[in-house]
């Protein structure tokens, strides 16, 4: 009586430590040693649908040029104004020299009652800015572009400095209005002696 | 035929010294100042080579009994309004704006309007859009200057039309003229006179033209 009490207790034990190996095996197997499983569910890779195209639009010569940009899905229209600026800040690929002054922060962003886009830059967006009118301009007008083009229900964009409203930011234009009516009326160029553009 | 050709041109520019210089009162404006620079190269700044061809530009006028004023006459930062505040008091014949431009080009920029400007927004960037009756005035005299400044320098010149405020909202037939940068051009002595004698030529282009 004994013995087969004893056989049964042993051969539960058997029972058990065959099934907490076979646990250990298959779960081994499942989530591998060093890679927790929830990284294992955030790293698994972006498809191709979660990204979005962002219309930037840089100066070139005499005018302005497009890129396309494709970032990780936005939902939300401000952040999608936040990427719209910090791509346009980042300047033109594959260009050594850009009219894009340099070390610029986006350093707020907010839209108004009257569905104005106010865009608070740092101080370098004036202070690193070299260039004349048509540079002025157009630097002015591919941010304009690059933020109507992109963003739904905004009527117009406005730029402070340091949440700041200021005069111009490089002698020639004025910024204390919405863009607007400062960029849109188109440059016209007259002419030139020999047919091509400055800058170019 | 070398001979004949140089002395008809020196004829020519005999001619065009000689002529008369109809509009009385002129404001010169140099573009930037103070801690705006402008366009820098070096130790060159815009601010700088504006304010010295501004003031021997003026020198030059008044030796021909024009009355000159400029907006600024040391290194000061003036704002946008200010100096169209400035020109609007002195109710000129001709202002002149000096800046530089980003390439080693000569570039002339006259004003423009937007059609429909009915706009509050617009009325108020326009301030007023005092330029709207000198219009034809001004693209006549940036015409000038330019024709004057490509038989100079024999060089290419670039006219554009833009809502520029220090055009737009001024009350006198006017110019902004971008000089090539100084990345391009060393602008000594000899290199300024050229430059006014050329912009002096083409007001006096503008004058005639004007009759």
């Amino acid at each position: 009586m004994n013995i087969r009490r004893l056989s049964g207790v042993i051969l539960l034990i058997l029972l058990f430590l065959g099934g907490v190996a076979g646990g250990y095996l298959y779960l081994s197997k499942v989530f591998p040693k060093g890679k927790p499983a929830v990284e294992e569910i955030v790293g698994t890779p972006t498809k191709a649908e979660d990204l979005f195209p962002l219309r930037i639009y840089y100066p070139h010569g005499n005018q302005l040029q497009m890129e396309e940009r494709r970032l990780p899905r936005r939902t939300v229209q401000i952040a999608i104004a936040e990427a719209s600026v910090e791509e346009y800040l980042k300047g033109p690929k594959d260009v050594t020299v850009s009219n894009i002054p340099r070390d610029v922060r986006l350093l707020g962003l907010y839209k108004d009652a009257d569905s104005i886009l106010y865009i608070d830059l740092s101080d370098e967006f004036r202070r690193n800015f070299q260039g004349d009118a048509i540079t002025e301009f157009l630097l002015l007008k591919g941010l304009y572009e690059s933020l109507i083009s992109n963003i739904q229900d905004i009527k117009d964009v406005k730029v402070l400095i340091e949440g700041k409203e200021i005069e111009t930011l490089g002698g020639h234009l004025y910024l204390l209005y919405p863009l607007k009516d400062v960029v849109l009326p188109e440059t016209n160029f007259l002419y030139s002696d020999k047919k091509d553009n400055k800058n170019e | 035929m070398i001979v004949s050709l140089s002395a008809q041109k020196k004829e020519l520019q005999l001619e065009k010294q000689s002529m008369p210089i109809l509009s009385k009162v002129f404001v010169i404006d140099a573009g930037h100042g103070g801690y705006d620079f402008g366009i820098t190269s070096g130790d060159v700044s815009e601010k700088d080579i504006s304010l010295s061809l501004a003031k021997d530009l003026s020198t030059a006028l008044s030796k021909k009994g024009k009355k000159v004023f400029l907006t600024r006459k040391v290194d000061q930062y003036m704002s946008l309004a200010d100096r169209i505040n400035f020109v609007n008091q002195k109710s000129p014949d001709v202002f002149i704006s000096l800046h530089f431009s980003m390439s080693e080009k000569f570039v002339l920029y006259s004003p423009k309007f937007e059609d429909q400007g009915s706009n509050e927004m617009v009325d108020l960037y326009n301030l007023s859009s005092r330029q709207k009756k000198y219009i034809g005035k001004s693209k006549a005299l940036s015409d000038s200057i330019g024709q004057s400044i490509k038989d100079g320098f024999k060089a290419d010149v670039i006219h554009l039309e833009m809502p520029l405020p220090l055009l737009n909202a001024v009350g006198a037939p006017s110019v902004i003229i971008e000089l090539p940068s100084p990345r391009h051009v060393v602008y000594d002595q000899q290199m300024r006179s050229r430059i006014v004698n050329s912009i002096v030529n083409g007001i006096t282009l503008y004058g005639q033209s004007a009759i």
